[in-house]
C-alpha cells in the first residue's frame, strides 16, 4: 500500500520537477541555437560536430544494438539508467534536454516505456522522429501475454530483444533510419549492420547447441516475472508461469506456500527471480525448496561496464544463456568462449548513465 | 485438522508466524508510551524517516542497522528538542522532521537513479521471507527493550504523565527521553525489517489505543497491548494464509477489527451506565 | 528564620518580550507566600523558573539548606494547574501519588509495601484514603486537586510550590484547600503558591507578593492591598474596602455599567458596588463576598 504511495509520492516529485524544468527550458530555447552554431563555427570543425546525428534510446540493450549499427557516426545516448527497473522509469529532467535535442529516437515500444515516450512526444522537435521498434518487428498477432503481461491489462509482453532473431531486426530497423538520416555513412552503418548479423546468427546457433545440453526434463524456466516469452519457444524451453503477483503489490502467504508446492510439484533445479518480487522472500522459498534461486538473469542491464568487451548486447546473452545452462544442468562451456565485443570497437563513447 | 494446521508445514510461515507475534507484541507494548504522549504519528513519521536513513547507510555502504538505526534514534530526539525548545506541537514537529528525512531518502535515490522500485521492499525485507537470524534480531531486541521498561517503569511513566513536573521530582527527563528514543528506534530498525514501512504506524498505535478503551490502569493498558500486538500478529498472520491478501495488512486489518469491537462495546457499555444518570 | 529561597535580580524574556524583569525575592523556612497578579504577570514562569523548568535570562535562583539538614539542597514539590494535567490518563490516585516518592537508582515496576504505606498514609492525611484504587478522572475537583498535593507531599519537600491551587474548583473547596495547606505551613511546610483569588489571600495568606512582569510589592495583606498597589499590579481600578473586619478587594465597575443596569430595588443604590454584575456567594463564614475576576 505505502509503496504503491511512496512511490506515487517519487513520481509526482519527478512530475512537478519536470513540469517546472520546462519553464526554464522554453526559456533557454530561444537563445540557444544561434549560440551553439557561434560556438561550434569558434571551435573550427563546426561541419563536423553538425554532421553528428543526435541519436537516443531508452533500456541499454537497445543502446548497444543501435551503438553496433552507428559506431562512432552518431551521437548516442541512452536514457534509462542500467539495473534501473525499464517498466516503471520516469525519465529526469535532464532527460528532456536529450530528447529535445535528439534527431532520431528509438524506443522499444509494445508500452515498455510509456512516461518516456509521453516525454518524447512532448518535447522532441519537430523533425525529430520517434521510431518504435518493437512494433516494427511484429505484428500484434505476434504479440505474446502470458502471466506476468496478461492480455486484461492490454500489455503485450515487450521483451522482444531476448530473441536475438528479433534484436537483429531492431539492428536492421536502426540501419535503416540512420541511412536515411545521414546517407553520407550509409554504407558504414550497412558495413556494421552485416558484420553484426553474421556475429548474431552464430549466437544463435550456439545457443541452440547449449540448451541441447541441458537435459530435456530441465528444459523448463520456472520465473516469476518473464521476460522470456520470445526466447523460449526458440530454443524449446518452456516458461512455467509461478504464481504471478500483481504488479507492485505483496505476495500473500497463501502465493507463497503454493509457489513453493509447485516448485516441489515440477522438480525443476532452479528458479529465476525477478525484481518485483522481494528477493527476501524468493530466497527463503530457495532455502525451503533446496532449489537454486538464480537472480543474476539480465534483461536490460548489460554485463560488465562501459568499454569493458562484455559490455553489450551479445555479452548479455551470453551471459544470461551461460547462467541458465549451469543452473539446469547443462554444459556452459561453449557459450562462455562466445565472442562478445562490440563490433565498431569499445563503446565508451556512448553516453549511458550508470 | 490438516486443513488448518496446513500452513505450518511451511517452513517460512512458521517463520513469519513467530516474527509476527514478537513484532506485534513489542509494537503494542511501545504503543502504549506513544499513544499517550499523544505522538501516535512519530511511528508513521519515523518509519519514513528511517527510509531516508537506510537509502542513505546504503548510499554510503554502512551496516543497515547502524545508519537507518542511528538516523531513527537522531530523528526521534530531534523531535523532542524541537517539541521542547520550540514550543511546537508535536504533529507538527513530526511531520517536518520526518518528511524532511524521508525527502532526503527520495532525493537521493533520483539521485543516484539506479535504485530499483522496491527498494524498500529490498531494504526492509517482508514477513515471507524473514529469516531466523532476523527472528533472533527481533527477539533480542524485545528482551532489551521489555528490559528497559521494566527497570525505568516508574521514571518512563512520570516522564510520559506529565514531563515537566516529573522533572521537579528527580526525574532525569531528558535521559529518559534520550533512552526512549533509542528505544524507539531499535523497535523500529527490528519491526521494518518484519511489518514494513506502513504496518509499523499501524501496530503501534492500534493495539495501544484498544488496550486503553479496555482499562483504566496503566498496568494492565501495558500488559494488554503487548498481548493485543502479539495476538493479532498470529491471527492476522494465520488468516492471511486462507483469505490470500498480504500478511502486513491482514495483521493490521485484525487489529482494526479487534478496535471496532471494542469500541463498540465500550460506547454501548457507556451508553448503558449513562442512561440512568440522564434520567435521575 | 532559616533563609530557604534567594532570587537575585532575576529576569526572563520570551522572543525579545519581558515576561519577568529584575526579580528579587526571599523566602524563609516556614513561610506560606502567595504571588498574585493578573493573568500574564508572569507567575506561572516565575514558579517554573525557581523549580528549574526555566532557564532564566539572567540572575539567579538560589535555595540554601539549613546547616543541620541531611540533604544536601532543599527539595521542592510542585503542583501544577488542574488544567494542565492529562485526566484521561489511565492512572489510579495510588499511582499518581507513588510517583512523587523520591526514588532511588532503582525501582521495581510496582510500588513496595514501604511506599504503599508512605502514600496511604497521606491519603488518610488529606482525607482522601478510600479513594487510592480510582482512576484520577473520576474525582471530584476538590480530590482532584488533594491527589496532587499528596503526589508533593510524598516526596517529602522542603519548599512547596502550587500554581493556582484554589482555582477551578468551586469556593468552599478551594477554601478548604487553602486550609488544608496553612495546616501544613502551621506544621512547618514552607509554601509559596499563586492565586487569583485576591480576597481569600487577604483573609487567610500571611505573605503577599504583587506581581506584574516585575514586583510591585510584596509584604502583610494589610500592608499590600492598598489601591494605589493594587492599581499598580492590575493597571485597573480597584477598591479596597474594609468591612466587618474583612479586607475586600473589587474592581471599580465601569461607569457604563452603573448606567446600564437597574437599579436594585431591594440593595438600593449604595449597594452596586458590590458587582451587579456578578452573583453574590455565600462563603462559608456567612460573609457575602463577592467573586473576583480580574
Amino acid at each position: 500500500m505505502s509503496r504503491a504511495l511512496q512511490f506515487r509520492a517519487l513520481q509526482f516529485i519527478v512530475r512537478f520537477t519536470i513540469a517546472t524544468s520546462f519553464l526554464v527550458l522554453l526559456a533557454g530555447c530561444t537563445a540557444a541555437p544561434s549560440q551553439s552554431v557561434s560556438n561550434a563555427e569558434a571551435q573550427g570543425d563546426g561541419a563536423a560536430m553538425e554532421a553528428k546525428l543526435n541519436v537516443v534510446t531508452t533500456v541499454s540493450p537497445l543502446t548497444n544494438l543501435i551503438y553496433n549499427i552507428g559506431g562512432a557516426h552518431i551521437n548516442l545516448t541512452g536514457i534509462v539508467p542500467e539495473g534501473t527497473n525499464s517498466h516503471t522509469f520516469e525519465p529526469a529532467p535532464s532527460d528532456a534536454v536529450k530528447l529535445a535535442e535528439a534527431d532520431l529516437i528509438f524506443i522499444n515500444g509494445l508500452h515498455l516505456e510509456q512516461p518516456t515516450l509521453q516525454m518524447a512526444e512532448a518535447s522532441k522537435r519537430d523533425d525529430a522522429e520517434i521510431i518504435m521498434l518493437g512494433e516494427q518487428t511484429i505484428s500484434p498477432d505476434e504479440y505474446v501475454y502470458d502471466f506476468s503481461f496478461p492480455k486484461a491489462d492490454g500489455n503485450p509482453n515487450p521483451h522482444l530483444w531476448l530473441n536475438p532473431m528479433y534484436a537483429l531486426r531492431y539492428a536492421e530497423i536502426a540501419r535503416d533510419a540512420l541511412s536515411a538520416r545521414d546517407p553520407a555513412n550509409a554504407d558504414d552503418y550497412s558495413a556494421n549492420y552485416d558484420a553484426l548479423a553474421e556475429r548474431i546468427e552464430a549466437l544463435d546457433q550456439t545457443i541452440t547447441e547449449t540448451i541441447a545440453t541441458i537435459p530435456e526434463a530441465n528444459r523448463r524456466l520456472l520465473t516469476y516475472h518473464d521476460s522470456w516469452a520470445y526466447f523460449a519457444p526458440r530454443y524449446g524451453l518452456t516458461v512455467i508461469g509461478a504464481i504471478q503477483p500483481s504488479d507492485f503489490a505483496e505476495p500473500s502467504a497463501r502465493e507463497v506456500a503454493d509457489l513453493i508446492t509447485q516448485i516441489r510439484d515440477e522438480k525443476v533445479p532452479a528458479v529465476f527471480g525477478s525484481e518485483v518480487f522481494p528477493s527476501t522472500v524468493l530466497e527463503q522459498i530457495a532455502r525451503e525448496t533446496g532449489v537454486t534461486y538464480v537472480d543474476q538473469l539480465r534483461d536490460d542491464d548489460l554485463p560488465g561496464k562501459p568499454g569493458e568487451t562484455q559490455h553489450s548486447y551479445i555479452g548479455m546473452m551470453v551471459n544470461d544463456v551461460q547462467i541458465m545452462a549451469e543452473a539446469l544442468g547443462g554444459d556452459a562451456t561453449q557459450i562462455a568462449a562466445f565472442d562478445t565485443a562490440n563490433i565498431p570497437g569499445t563503446d565508451q563513447t556512448v553516453a549511458q548513465p550508470q | 485438522m490438516d486443513a488448518l494446521l496446513q500452513p505450518f508445514q511451511f517452513e517460512f510461515f512458521r517463520n513469519g508466524i513467530m516474527a509476527a507475534v514478537l513484532a506485534g507484541g513489542l509494537c503494542g507494548l511501545i504503543g502504549v508510551y506513544i499513544v499517550l504522549r499523544g505522538m501516535s504519528y512519530i511511528g508513521h513519521g519515523l518509519s519514513h524517516a528511517i527510509f531516508g536513513g537506510a537509502v542513505v547507510s546504503y548510499v554510503l555502504q554502512w551496516n543497515f542497522y547502524l545508519g537507518a538505526g542511528i538516523w531513527g534514534f537522531v530523528c526521534a530526539l530531534l523531535i523532542n528538542k524541537t517539541v521542547r525548545a520550540a514550543k511546537i506541537n508535536a504533529d507538527a514537529a513530526i511531520g517536518v522532521i520526518t518528511t524532511a528525512s524521508f525527502a532526503i531518502g527520495i532525493a537521493l535515490i533520483s539521485r543516484y537513479r539506479s535504485f530499483t522500485r522496491s527498494f524498500d521492499a529490498a531494504l526492509f525485507g517482508n514477513i515471507l521471507g524473514v529469516t531466523q537470524q532476523d527472528i533472533l534480531v527481533i527477539a533480542i531486541i524485545t528482551v532489551l527493550i521489555a528490559a528497559v521498561i521494566f527497570f525505568m517503569y516508574r521514571q518512563l511513566l512520570f516522564t510520559t504523565f506529565d514531563s515537566d513536573v516529573a522533572q521537579v521530582y528527580g526525574v532525569q527527563t531528558a535521559w529518559v527521553e534520550t533512552v526512549f528514543a533509542l528505544v524507539l528506534a531499535a523497535a523500529l530498525i527490528a519491526a521494518l525489517q518484519i511489518l514494513g514501512v506502513t504496518m509499523i504506524a499501524a501496530a503501534l498505535v492500534i493495539p495501544a489505543i484498544t488496550a486503553r478503551l479496555m482499562t483504566d490502569s496503566f498496568n494492565r493498558m501495558i500488559l494488554l497491548s503487548a498481548m493485543l500486538g502479539a495476538l493479532t500478529g498470529f491471527t492476522g498472520m494465520y488468516l492471511s494464509f486462507y483469505v490470500d491478501v498480504a500478511s502486513g495488512a491482514t495483521i493490521v486489518l485484525a487489529q482494526a477489527f479487534l478496535f471496532v469491537v471494542v469500541l463498540a462495546f465500550s460506547l454501548f457499555q457507556n451508553r448503558a451506565y449513562s442512561l440512568p444518570d440522564t434520567h435521575v | 528564620m532559616d533563609p530557604i529561597l534567594e532570587v537575585h535580580n532575576l529576569s526572563l524574556q520570551y522572543r525579545h518580550t519581558p515576561v519577568l524583569q529584575e526579580i528579587n525575592l526571599h523566602l524563609h523556612s516556614g513561610q506560606f507566600a502567595a504571588i498574585v497578579g493578573p493573568s500574564g504577570a508572569g507567575k506561572t514562569s516565575l514558579l517554573k523558573l525557581i523549580l528549574g523548568l526555566l532557564r532564566a535570562t539572567q540572575g539567579q535562583v538560589q535555595l540554601i539548606q539549613d546547616s543541620n539538614a541531611s540533604r544536601s539542597a532543599p527539595r521542592l514539590s510542585y503542583v501544577p494547574q488542574v488544567d494542565v494535567v492529562d485526566w484521561n490518563f489511565p492512572v489510579t490516585v495510588q499511582q499518581v501519588v507513588w510517583m512523587g516518592r523520591p526514588r532511588p537508582k532503582f525501582s521495581w515496576p510496582w510500588p513496595t509495601d514501604a511506599e504503599k504505606q508512605r502514600v496511604q498514609n497521606v491519603l488518610e492525611q488529606l482525607e482522601i484514603g478510600h479513594l487510592a484504587n480510582q482512576h484520577i478522572r473520576n474525582l471530584s475537583g476538590g480530590q482532584q486537586q488533594r491527589v496532587f498535593l499528596a503526589r508533593a507531599l510524598v516526596a517529602e519537600p522542603d519548599l512547596l510550590v502550587l500554581d493556582e491551587p484554589t482555582s477551578g474548583v468551586d469556593m468552599r473547596t478551594a477554601e478548604n484547600m487553602l486550609h488544608l495547606l496553612l495546616d501544613l505551613n502551621q506544621q512547618g511546610m514552607t509554601i509559596l503558591m499563586t492565586t487569583h483569588d485576591l480576597n481569600m489571600a487577604a483573609a487567610h495568606i500571611p505573605w503577599i507578593i504583587c506581581l506584574n512582569k516585575r514586583i510591585i510589592a510584596e509584604g502583610e495583606p494589610e500592608a499590600v492591598f492598598t489601591e494605589p498597589i493594587l492599581n499598580e499590579t492590575y493597571q485597573g481600578d480597584m477598591m479596597v474596602l474594609h468591612h466587618d473586619g474583612l479586607l475586600l478587594v473589587q474592581q471599580r465597575p465601569h461607569e457604563h455599567t452603573r448606567d446600564d443596569v437597574l437599579p436594585n430595588p431591594i440593595l438600593g443604590h449604595e449597594a452596586d458596588f458590590l458587582t451587579p454584575t456578578t452573583p453574590l456567594e455565600e462563603s462559608p463564614n456567612g460573609c457575602a463576598t463577592p467573586a473576583v475576576s480580574v
